[in-house]
Protein backbone atom coordinates (compact mmCIF):
# COMPACT_ATOMS: atom_id res chain seq x y z
CA UNK A 1 0.00 0.00 0.00
CA UNK A 2 1.10 3.43 -1.03
CA UNK A 3 1.08 6.52 1.93
CA UNK A 4 1.09 10.13 1.28
CA UNK A 5 1.44 13.01 3.73
CA UNK A 6 -1.69 15.60 4.01
CA UNK A 7 -0.14 18.68 2.83
CA UNK A 8 -2.55 20.64 5.09
CA UNK A 9 -2.56 18.57 8.29
CA UNK A 10 0.45 16.58 7.76
CA UNK A 11 -1.08 13.39 8.56
CA UNK A 12 0.00 10.10 6.77
CA UNK A 13 -2.86 8.20 5.25
CA UNK A 14 -3.14 5.72 2.61
CA UNK A 15 -3.33 6.71 -1.12
CA UNK A 16 -7.01 5.93 -1.66
CA UNK A 17 -7.67 8.15 1.36
CA UNK A 18 -6.78 11.37 -0.10
CA UNK A 19 -7.81 13.65 -2.26
CA UNK A 20 -6.65 15.96 -4.95
CA UNK A 21 -8.00 19.36 -4.52
CA UNK A 22 -6.76 22.57 -6.79
CA UNK A 23 -3.42 20.75 -7.08
CA UNK A 24 -3.17 19.82 -3.74
CA UNK A 25 -3.09 16.30 -1.87
CA UNK A 26 -5.29 16.10 1.06
CA UNK A 27 -6.95 14.38 3.27
CA UNK A 28 -10.74 13.73 3.53
CA UNK A 29 -11.71 15.98 5.99
CA UNK A 30 -9.19 19.13 5.02
CA UNK A 31 -10.01 19.16 1.44
CA UNK A 32 -13.71 19.26 2.54
CA UNK A 33 -12.98 22.22 4.57
CA UNK A 34 -11.13 23.78 1.21
CA UNK A 35 -14.16 23.01 -0.82
CA UNK A 36 -16.63 24.84 1.51
CA UNK A 37 -14.11 28.22 0.42
CA UNK A 38 -13.97 27.97 -2.93
CA UNK A 39 -16.30 29.08 -5.29
CA UNK A 40 -18.80 27.11 -6.67
CA UNK A 41 -17.67 27.34 -10.28
CA UNK A 42 -13.97 26.32 -9.77
CA UNK A 43 -15.09 22.56 -8.67
CA UNK A 44 -14.48 20.20 -11.77
CA UNK A 45 -13.55 16.63 -12.19
CA UNK A 46 -10.24 17.97 -12.94
CA UNK A 47 -9.92 20.08 -10.09
CA UNK A 48 -10.98 17.65 -7.62
CA UNK A 49 -10.54 14.00 -7.72
CA UNK A 50 -10.09 11.20 -5.35
CA UNK A 51 -6.13 9.71 -5.33
CA UNK A 52 -6.54 5.77 -6.30
CA UNK A 53 -3.39 3.58 -5.58
CA UNK A 54 -2.61 1.13 -8.06
CA UNK A 55 -1.41 -1.03 -5.63
CA UNK A 56 -4.91 -1.73 -3.68
CA UNK A 57 -7.52 -3.43 -5.78
CA UNK A 58 -10.76 -1.48 -6.45
CA UNK A 59 -12.98 -4.13 -5.69
CA UNK A 60 -11.57 -6.09 -3.34
CA UNK A 61 -9.08 -3.92 -1.24
CA UNK A 62 -6.29 -6.79 -1.63
CA UNK A 63 -2.92 -5.19 -0.96
CA UNK A 64 -0.37 -6.09 -3.53
CA UNK A 65 2.60 -4.58 -1.52
CA UNK A 66 4.95 -2.46 -4.08
CA UNK A 67 3.49 -4.03 -6.78
CA UNK A 68 0.98 -2.16 -8.92
CA UNK A 69 -2.09 -3.58 -10.12
CA UNK A 70 -2.96 -3.83 -14.08
CA UNK A 71 -5.51 -1.47 -14.64
CA UNK A 72 -9.01 -3.02 -15.83
CA UNK A 73 -11.82 -0.70 -16.89
CA UNK A 74 -9.45 2.46 -15.34
CA UNK A 75 -9.18 1.11 -12.02
CA UNK A 76 -6.47 -0.93 -10.96
CA UNK A 77 -7.91 -4.61 -10.64
CA UNK A 78 -6.22 -8.14 -9.13
CA UNK A 79 -5.71 -10.81 -11.21
CA UNK A 80 -8.82 -12.89 -9.49
CA UNK A 81 -11.06 -10.06 -9.41
CA UNK A 82 -10.47 -9.76 -12.80
CA UNK A 83 -11.26 -13.05 -13.83
CA UNK A 84 -14.23 -12.82 -12.09
CA UNK A 85 -15.77 -9.88 -13.48
CA UNK A 86 -14.25 -11.20 -17.50
CA UNK A 87 -16.06 -14.78 -16.50
CA UNK A 88 -19.13 -13.58 -14.36
CA UNK A 89 -20.35 -16.46 -12.67
CA UNK A 90 -24.16 -16.50 -11.63
CA UNK A 91 -24.78 -17.07 -8.47
CA UNK A 92 -26.27 -20.40 -7.16
CA UNK A 93 -29.30 -19.49 -5.92
CA UNK A 94 -29.77 -16.75 -9.85
CA UNK A 95 -29.39 -20.39 -11.01
CA UNK A 96 -32.11 -21.56 -9.12
CA UNK A 97 -34.24 -18.91 -9.32
CA UNK A 98 -34.13 -18.90 -13.13
CA UNK A 99 -34.08 -23.04 -13.23
CA UNK A 100 -37.72 -22.34 -11.36
CA UNK A 101 -39.10 -20.04 -13.64
CA UNK A 102 -38.18 -21.83 -16.33
CA UNK A 103 -39.71 -25.42 -15.01
CA UNK A 104 -42.67 -22.77 -13.83
CA UNK A 105 -43.32 -21.66 -17.40
CA UNK A 106 -42.82 -25.47 -19.18
CA UNK A 107 -44.78 -27.31 -16.70
CA UNK A 108 -47.62 -25.19 -16.78
CA UNK A 109 -47.21 -24.60 -20.75
CA UNK A 110 -47.35 -28.58 -20.75
CA UNK A 111 -50.34 -28.91 -18.25
CA UNK A 112 -52.46 -26.38 -20.01
CA UNK A 113 -51.50 -27.76 -23.67
CA UNK A 114 -54.69 -30.19 -23.33
CA UNK A 115 -56.52 -26.94 -23.05
CA UNK A 116 -55.69 -25.60 -26.04
CA UNK A 117 -56.00 -29.37 -27.89
CA UNK A 118 -59.29 -29.50 -26.81
CA UNK A 119 -59.90 -25.62 -28.20
CA UNK A 120 -58.86 -27.18 -31.18
CA UNK A 121 -60.78 -30.25 -31.08
CA UNK A 122 -63.90 -28.12 -30.23
CA UNK A 123 -63.79 -26.00 -33.00
CA UNK A 124 -62.88 -28.50 -35.54
CA UNK A 125 -66.14 -30.16 -33.95
CA UNK A 126 -68.27 -26.96 -34.28
CA UNK A 127 -67.53 -26.74 -37.97
CA UNK A 128 -67.82 -30.44 -38.95
CA UNK A 129 -71.07 -30.93 -37.11
CA UNK A 130 -73.38 -27.49 -36.85
CA UNK A 131 -71.50 -26.77 -40.52
CA UNK A 132 -70.87 -29.76 -42.52
CA UNK A 133 -73.58 -31.79 -40.68
CA UNK A 134 -71.29 -34.37 -39.39
CA UNK A 135 -72.89 -35.18 -36.45
CA UNK A 136 -71.01 -38.51 -35.65
CA UNK A 137 -67.52 -37.18 -36.53
CA UNK A 138 -68.13 -33.92 -34.41
CA UNK A 139 -69.63 -35.78 -31.57
CA UNK A 140 -66.04 -37.86 -31.37
CA UNK A 141 -64.49 -35.24 -31.39
CA UNK A 142 -66.55 -33.30 -29.18
CA UNK A 143 -65.93 -35.62 -26.45
CA UNK A 144 -62.80 -35.84 -27.08
CA UNK A 145 -62.40 -32.50 -26.20
CA UNK A 146 -64.44 -32.60 -23.07
CA UNK A 147 -62.42 -36.07 -21.72
CA UNK A 148 -59.52 -33.73 -22.52
CA UNK A 149 -60.60 -30.91 -19.83
CA UNK A 150 -62.98 -32.47 -18.04
CA UNK A 151 -63.23 -29.17 -15.28
CA UNK A 152 -64.53 -27.02 -18.45
CA UNK A 153 -68.16 -27.24 -17.70
CA UNK A 154 -69.04 -25.39 -21.16
CA UNK A 155 -67.51 -28.14 -23.44
CA UNK A 156 -69.55 -30.73 -21.05
CA UNK A 157 -72.73 -29.30 -22.15
CA UNK A 158 -71.30 -29.09 -25.90
CA UNK A 159 -70.72 -32.37 -25.69
CA UNK A 160 -73.58 -34.24 -24.22
CA UNK A 161 -75.54 -32.11 -26.75
CA UNK A 162 -73.89 -33.68 -29.96
CA UNK A 163 -73.94 -37.01 -27.87
CA UNK A 164 -77.87 -36.01 -27.60
CA UNK A 165 -78.16 -35.34 -31.37
CA UNK A 166 -76.09 -38.51 -32.13
CA UNK A 167 -78.31 -40.47 -29.96
CA UNK A 168 -81.62 -39.23 -31.14
CA UNK A 169 -80.17 -40.33 -34.88
CA UNK A 170 -79.33 -43.76 -33.00
CA UNK A 171 -82.94 -44.18 -32.04
CA UNK A 172 -82.04 -44.56 -28.84
CA UNK A 173 -84.60 -41.39 -27.07
CA UNK A 174 -83.71 -42.19 -23.55
CA UNK A 175 -79.43 -42.03 -23.93
CA UNK A 176 -80.38 -38.95 -25.78
CA UNK A 177 -83.29 -37.43 -22.98
CA UNK A 178 -80.09 -38.09 -20.51
CA UNK A 179 -77.77 -36.00 -22.50
CA UNK A 180 -80.28 -33.13 -23.75
CA UNK A 181 -81.22 -32.63 -19.59
CA UNK A 182 -77.62 -31.41 -19.00
CA UNK A 183 -77.60 -29.09 -21.90
CA UNK A 184 -80.62 -26.31 -20.20
CA UNK A 185 -78.05 -23.51 -20.00
CA UNK A 186 -77.30 -23.64 -23.64
CA UNK A 187 -78.69 -20.51 -26.20
CA UNK A 188 -82.61 -21.04 -27.61
CA UNK A 189 -80.23 -21.53 -31.11
CA UNK A 190 -79.26 -24.87 -30.20
CA UNK A 191 -83.44 -25.64 -30.08
CA UNK A 192 -82.38 -27.86 -26.55
CA UNK A 193 -86.47 -27.57 -25.96
CA UNK A 194 -87.20 -29.21 -29.02
CA UNK A 195 -84.49 -31.99 -29.07
CA UNK A 196 -85.75 -32.71 -25.61
CA UNK A 197 -89.35 -33.26 -27.04
CA UNK A 198 -87.68 -35.89 -30.00
CA UNK A 199 -86.29 -37.73 -27.24
CA UNK A 200 -89.28 -37.82 -24.92
CA UNK A 201 -91.92 -38.81 -27.00
CA UNK A 202 -88.82 -41.42 -28.52
CA UNK A 203 -88.91 -42.53 -24.92
CA UNK A 204 -92.94 -42.41 -24.76
CA UNK A 205 -92.98 -44.31 -28.26
CA UNK A 206 -90.30 -46.58 -26.60
CA UNK A 207 -92.42 -47.26 -23.45
CA UNK A 208 -95.72 -47.82 -25.13
CA UNK A 209 -96.74 -44.52 -23.74
CA UNK A 210 -98.69 -43.74 -27.02
CA UNK A 211 -101.38 -41.26 -25.50
CA UNK A 212 -97.93 -39.60 -23.52
CA UNK A 213 -96.56 -39.87 -27.78
CA UNK A 214 -99.49 -38.27 -28.98
CA UNK A 215 -99.02 -35.67 -26.89
CA UNK A 216 -95.40 -34.65 -27.03
CA UNK A 217 -95.69 -34.51 -31.25
CA UNK A 218 -98.36 -32.30 -31.08
CA UNK A 219 -96.30 -29.72 -28.55
CA UNK A 220 -93.48 -30.73 -30.94
CA UNK A 221 -95.55 -29.57 -34.09
CA UNK A 222 -96.61 -26.16 -32.58
CA UNK A 223 -92.51 -25.42 -32.23
CA UNK A 224 -92.30 -26.16 -36.22
CA UNK A 225 -95.77 -25.59 -37.38
CA UNK A 226 -95.03 -25.36 -41.63
CA UNK A 227 -93.01 -28.90 -41.26
CA UNK A 228 -94.82 -31.91 -42.58
CA UNK A 229 -92.87 -34.25 -40.16
CA UNK A 230 -93.99 -32.83 -37.29
CA UNK A 231 -97.86 -33.03 -38.61
CA UNK A 232 -97.19 -36.86 -39.78
CA UNK A 233 -95.95 -37.17 -36.39
CA UNK A 234 -99.53 -37.08 -34.94
CA UNK A 235 -100.23 -39.56 -37.44
CA UNK A 236 -97.88 -41.54 -36.27
CA UNK A 237 -98.94 -41.41 -32.79
CA UNK A 238 -102.80 -41.79 -33.62
CA UNK A 239 -101.65 -44.81 -35.66
CA UNK A 240 -100.00 -46.43 -32.74
CA UNK A 241 -103.13 -45.84 -30.61
CA UNK A 242 -105.18 -47.57 -33.07
CA UNK A 243 -103.18 -50.55 -33.24
CA UNK A 244 -103.34 -50.94 -29.25
CA UNK A 245 -107.18 -49.82 -29.12
CA UNK A 246 -108.24 -50.44 -32.21
CA UNK A 247 -110.44 -46.90 -31.89
CA UNK A 248 -112.12 -46.46 -35.24
CA UNK A 249 -111.76 -42.44 -34.25
CA UNK A 250 -107.86 -42.33 -34.06
CA UNK A 251 -107.26 -44.47 -37.62
CA UNK A 252 -109.74 -41.32 -39.05
CA UNK A 253 -107.45 -38.81 -37.37
CA UNK A 254 -104.24 -40.25 -38.53
CA UNK A 255 -105.09 -40.23 -41.82
CA UNK A 256 -106.38 -36.32 -41.18
CA UNK A 257 -103.20 -35.48 -40.43
CA UNK A 258 -101.58 -37.02 -42.48
CA UNK A 259 -103.72 -35.54 -45.03
CA UNK A 260 -102.67 -32.17 -43.43
CA UNK A 261 -98.67 -32.73 -43.62
CA UNK A 262 -99.16 -34.30 -46.89
CA UNK A 263 -100.02 -30.17 -47.65
CA UNK A 264 -97.46 -28.85 -46.25
CA UNK A 265 -95.20 -31.07 -47.92
CA UNK A 266 -92.59 -29.04 -50.49
CA UNK A 267 -91.11 -30.88 -53.20
CA UNK A 268 -87.57 -30.74 -50.99
CA UNK A 269 -89.60 -32.25 -48.32
CA UNK A 270 -91.05 -35.20 -50.53
CA UNK A 271 -88.73 -37.90 -50.58
CA UNK A 272 -88.33 -37.79 -46.70
CA UNK A 273 -92.09 -37.70 -46.16
CA UNK A 274 -92.99 -40.42 -48.58
CA UNK A 275 -91.04 -42.54 -46.81
CA UNK A 276 -92.49 -41.72 -43.92
CA UNK A 277 -96.09 -41.81 -44.83
CA UNK A 278 -95.36 -45.23 -45.95
CA UNK A 279 -95.01 -46.39 -42.43
CA UNK A 280 -97.38 -44.96 -40.83
CA UNK A 281 -99.68 -46.45 -43.63
CA UNK A 282 -98.46 -49.62 -43.14
CA UNK A 283 -98.96 -49.55 -39.26
CA UNK A 284 -102.30 -48.47 -39.93
CA UNK A 285 -102.94 -51.71 -42.42
CA UNK A 286 -101.36 -54.62 -39.93
CA UNK A 287 -102.26 -52.35 -36.88
CA UNK A 288 -98.48 -53.90 -35.78
CA UNK A 289 -96.61 -51.02 -33.83
CA UNK A 290 -93.06 -51.56 -34.98
CA UNK A 291 -89.68 -49.19 -34.97
CA UNK A 292 -88.22 -48.15 -37.98
CA UNK A 293 -85.65 -50.76 -37.93
CA UNK A 294 -88.41 -53.79 -37.67
CA UNK A 295 -89.81 -52.29 -40.34
CA UNK A 296 -87.43 -52.20 -42.55
CA UNK A 297 -86.22 -55.48 -42.01
CA UNK A 298 -90.13 -57.03 -42.52
CA UNK A 299 -91.21 -54.93 -45.09
CA UNK A 300 -87.62 -55.62 -47.04
CA UNK A 301 -87.40 -52.16 -48.22
CA UNK A 302 -83.81 -50.29 -48.04
CA UNK A 303 -83.41 -48.42 -44.83
CA UNK A 304 -82.89 -44.82 -45.84
CA UNK A 305 -79.70 -43.14 -44.56
CA UNK A 306 -81.96 -40.33 -42.18
CA UNK A 307 -85.32 -41.59 -40.42
CA UNK A 308 -87.61 -40.03 -38.18
CA UNK B 1 -49.93 6.57 -4.11
CA UNK B 2 -48.19 3.11 -3.38
CA UNK B 3 -44.23 3.87 -2.48
CA UNK B 4 -41.63 1.80 -5.27
CA UNK B 5 -40.33 -0.22 -2.62
CA UNK B 6 -43.54 -2.01 -2.02
CA UNK B 7 -44.25 -2.51 -5.66
CA UNK B 8 -40.56 -3.22 -5.95
CA UNK B 9 -41.34 -6.10 -3.06
CA UNK B 10 -44.99 -7.07 -4.66
CA UNK B 11 -43.42 -7.99 -8.14
CA UNK B 12 -39.61 -8.86 -7.09
CA UNK B 13 -39.12 -11.57 -9.69
CA UNK B 14 -39.63 -9.21 -12.62
CA UNK B 15 -36.35 -6.99 -10.96
CA UNK B 16 -34.54 -10.26 -10.33
CA UNK B 17 -35.18 -11.20 -14.12
CA UNK B 18 -35.14 -7.44 -15.73
CA UNK B 19 -31.28 -7.52 -14.48
CA UNK B 20 -30.73 -11.17 -15.16
CA UNK B 21 -31.65 -9.94 -18.55
CA UNK B 22 -29.00 -7.29 -18.82
CA UNK B 23 -26.52 -9.51 -17.12
CA UNK B 24 -26.97 -12.67 -20.06
CA UNK B 25 -26.48 -9.63 -23.12
CA UNK B 26 -23.17 -8.24 -20.93
CA UNK B 27 -21.84 -11.74 -20.92
CA UNK B 28 -23.29 -12.38 -24.58
CA UNK B 29 -21.19 -9.66 -26.00
CA UNK B 30 -18.25 -10.49 -23.95
CA UNK B 31 -18.16 -7.34 -21.32
CA UNK B 32 -16.65 -7.44 -17.81
CA UNK B 33 -19.75 -7.54 -15.41
CA UNK B 34 -18.21 -4.83 -12.10
CA UNK B 35 -21.02 -5.19 -10.11
CA UNK B 36 -24.58 -6.69 -10.06
CA UNK B 37 -27.37 -6.12 -7.74
CA UNK B 38 -30.31 -8.52 -8.58
CA UNK B 39 -32.62 -6.86 -5.64
CA UNK B 40 -32.63 -4.52 -3.80
CA UNK B 41 -35.91 -3.16 -2.17
CA UNK B 42 -34.96 0.89 -1.35
CA UNK B 43 -36.60 3.78 -0.68
CA UNK B 44 -34.75 5.59 -2.94
CA UNK B 45 -32.86 4.82 -6.24
CA UNK B 46 -32.89 1.62 -8.50
CA UNK B 47 -34.59 -1.22 -7.14
CA UNK B 48 -31.45 -3.40 -9.13
CA UNK B 49 -28.36 -2.59 -11.17
CA UNK B 50 -25.60 -4.07 -13.32
CA UNK B 51 -22.53 -2.25 -13.97
CA UNK B 52 -20.60 -3.17 -16.74
CA UNK B 53 -17.04 -2.87 -18.85
CA UNK B 54 -18.57 0.38 -20.71
CA UNK B 55 -17.80 -0.46 -24.73
CA UNK B 56 -18.09 1.79 -27.37
CA UNK B 57 -19.90 -0.87 -30.23
CA UNK B 58 -23.63 -0.07 -30.75
CA UNK B 59 -25.53 -3.10 -30.76
CA UNK B 60 -24.06 -4.85 -27.45
CA UNK B 61 -25.60 -1.18 -26.08
CA UNK B 62 -28.82 -1.56 -27.67
CA UNK B 63 -29.32 -4.93 -26.45
CA UNK B 64 -27.88 -4.67 -23.10
CA UNK B 65 -30.48 -1.85 -22.76
CA UNK B 66 -33.45 -3.58 -24.37
CA UNK B 67 -32.77 -6.94 -23.19
CA UNK B 68 -34.79 -6.91 -20.53
CA UNK B 69 -37.70 -5.45 -22.61
CA UNK B 70 -37.49 -8.89 -24.61
CA UNK B 71 -36.54 -11.36 -22.07
CA UNK B 72 -39.30 -9.72 -19.57
CA UNK B 73 -41.99 -9.33 -22.23
CA UNK B 74 -40.99 -13.18 -23.43
CA UNK B 75 -41.70 -14.52 -20.27
CA UNK B 76 -44.60 -12.86 -19.27
CA UNK B 77 -46.73 -13.69 -22.54
CA UNK B 78 -45.62 -17.61 -22.43
CA UNK B 79 -46.46 -17.47 -18.38
CA UNK B 80 -50.00 -15.49 -19.09
CA UNK B 81 -50.52 -17.83 -21.68
CA UNK B 82 -50.45 -20.94 -20.43
CA UNK B 83 -53.40 -20.15 -18.01
CA UNK B 84 -55.27 -17.63 -19.93
CA UNK B 85 -57.59 -20.55 -22.10
CA UNK B 86 -58.60 -22.17 -18.75
CA UNK B 87 -59.28 -19.52 -17.17
CA UNK B 88 -60.74 -16.63 -20.69
CA UNK B 89 -61.79 -19.60 -22.38
CA UNK B 90 -63.25 -23.17 -20.43
CA UNK B 91 -63.70 -20.95 -16.90
CA UNK B 92 -61.69 -23.42 -15.10
CA UNK B 93 -60.46 -21.53 -11.91
CA UNK B 94 -57.42 -23.53 -10.09
CA UNK B 95 -55.35 -22.17 -7.24
CA UNK B 96 -52.23 -22.21 -8.53
CA UNK B 97 -53.49 -20.04 -11.39
CA UNK B 98 -53.31 -17.29 -8.99
CA UNK B 99 -49.68 -17.26 -8.22
CA UNK B 100 -48.57 -17.89 -12.08
CA UNK B 101 -50.20 -15.53 -12.86
CA UNK B 102 -49.07 -12.90 -10.32
CA UNK B 103 -45.33 -14.46 -11.64
CA UNK B 104 -46.30 -13.72 -15.09
CA UNK B 105 -47.89 -10.14 -14.64
CA UNK B 106 -45.08 -9.32 -12.12
CA UNK B 107 -42.23 -10.21 -14.86
CA UNK B 108 -44.32 -8.30 -17.58
CA UNK B 109 -44.52 -4.99 -15.09
CA UNK B 110 -40.35 -4.83 -15.46
CA UNK B 111 -40.03 -5.23 -18.48
CA UNK B 112 -39.79 -1.63 -19.61
CA UNK B 113 -36.15 -0.98 -19.54
CA UNK B 114 -35.25 2.00 -16.43
CA UNK B 115 -34.37 5.70 -17.38
CA UNK B 116 -30.55 5.45 -17.52
CA UNK B 117 -30.78 2.43 -19.80
CA UNK B 118 -32.27 5.06 -22.33
CA UNK B 119 -30.11 7.55 -20.99
CA UNK B 120 -26.85 5.25 -22.19
CA UNK B 121 -28.89 4.27 -25.13
CA UNK B 122 -29.34 7.62 -26.02
CA UNK B 123 -25.91 8.73 -25.94
CA UNK B 124 -24.73 5.74 -27.90
CA UNK B 125 -27.40 6.41 -30.67
CA UNK B 126 -25.97 10.11 -31.16
CA UNK B 127 -22.16 9.19 -31.12
CA UNK B 128 -23.37 6.44 -33.94
CA UNK B 129 -25.59 9.10 -35.77
CA UNK B 130 -22.52 11.14 -35.76
CA UNK B 131 -20.45 8.86 -37.40
CA UNK B 132 -22.90 7.65 -39.87
CA UNK B 133 -25.05 4.88 -38.57
CA UNK B 134 -28.27 5.62 -40.27
CA UNK B 135 -29.76 2.52 -38.31
CA UNK B 136 -29.10 4.32 -34.74
CA UNK B 137 -31.72 6.83 -35.44
CA UNK B 138 -34.50 4.21 -35.36
CA UNK B 139 -33.23 4.30 -31.35
CA UNK B 140 -34.34 7.84 -30.51
CA UNK B 141 -38.44 6.87 -30.83
CA UNK B 142 -37.71 3.87 -28.37
CA UNK B 143 -35.74 6.00 -26.12
CA UNK B 144 -38.50 8.52 -26.31
CA UNK B 145 -41.19 5.56 -25.59
CA UNK B 146 -39.08 4.48 -22.75
CA UNK B 147 -38.85 7.68 -21.07
CA UNK B 148 -42.83 8.26 -21.67
CA UNK B 149 -43.51 4.73 -20.61
CA UNK B 150 -40.88 5.05 -17.19
CA UNK B 151 -43.19 9.12 -16.55
CA UNK B 152 -46.60 7.47 -16.93
CA UNK B 153 -44.79 4.06 -14.66
CA UNK B 154 -46.55 6.57 -11.80
CA UNK B 155 -50.01 5.81 -13.60
CA UNK B 156 -49.35 2.43 -13.84
CA UNK B 157 -48.29 2.57 -17.04
CA UNK B 158 -46.25 -0.68 -16.35
CA UNK B 159 -48.93 -2.52 -14.91
CA UNK B 160 -51.01 -2.18 -17.91
CA UNK B 161 -48.14 -3.02 -20.41
CA UNK B 162 -48.15 -6.50 -18.23
CA UNK B 163 -51.83 -6.95 -18.61
CA UNK B 164 -51.41 -6.25 -22.82
CA UNK B 165 -48.58 -8.72 -22.87
CA UNK B 166 -50.38 -11.20 -20.27
CA UNK B 167 -53.90 -11.10 -21.19
CA UNK B 168 -54.07 -9.01 -24.28
CA UNK B 169 -51.88 -10.31 -26.90
CA UNK B 170 -53.02 -14.05 -25.76
CA UNK B 171 -56.78 -13.00 -26.59
CA UNK B 172 -55.82 -11.45 -29.84
CA UNK B 173 -53.68 -14.84 -30.80
CA UNK B 174 -56.36 -16.91 -29.92
CA UNK B 175 -58.69 -14.78 -31.72
CA UNK B 176 -56.08 -15.31 -34.71
CA UNK B 177 -55.71 -18.75 -34.13
CA UNK B 178 -59.42 -20.08 -33.85
CA UNK B 179 -61.22 -17.89 -36.26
Amino acid sequence: MREQICEQCGNKYGLNDLVSVFDSTLCQSCGEKRLKDAEQDQITDQSVFSLSDPTICARCGADGGNQEFEFFVEMPICENCRDAMVNYRYPAWIKGFFAGILIITICSIAWNFRFFQARILMEQAIRIGFVQGNVDTATKKMSKAANLVPGAHGLQVLSHYLEGVQAIRDDDSQTALNHFQKCNELPESYQVEQYMLIAEFGVAFDNKEYQRFLELSIKYRDSFPDDPIPEAQIASAYACLYAEEKKQECKEKAMEHLQIAEEKATPDDQKRFEEYRERILYRLETRRILNSEEYYKETGKVLPEETQ
Amino acid sequence: MIPGFIIAWLTFPGIIVHETAHLFFCQLFGLAILDVSYFRPVMRGPSGYVIHEPTDRFGPTFFIACGPFLVNSLFCFLICFSIFLPIRFFGVDHWLFWPIGWLGLSIGMHAFPSNQDAYNLWGHAKKQMSSGNILAVLVFPIVFLVYIGNLLSMLWADLFYAVFIGLVLPELMTKWIFN
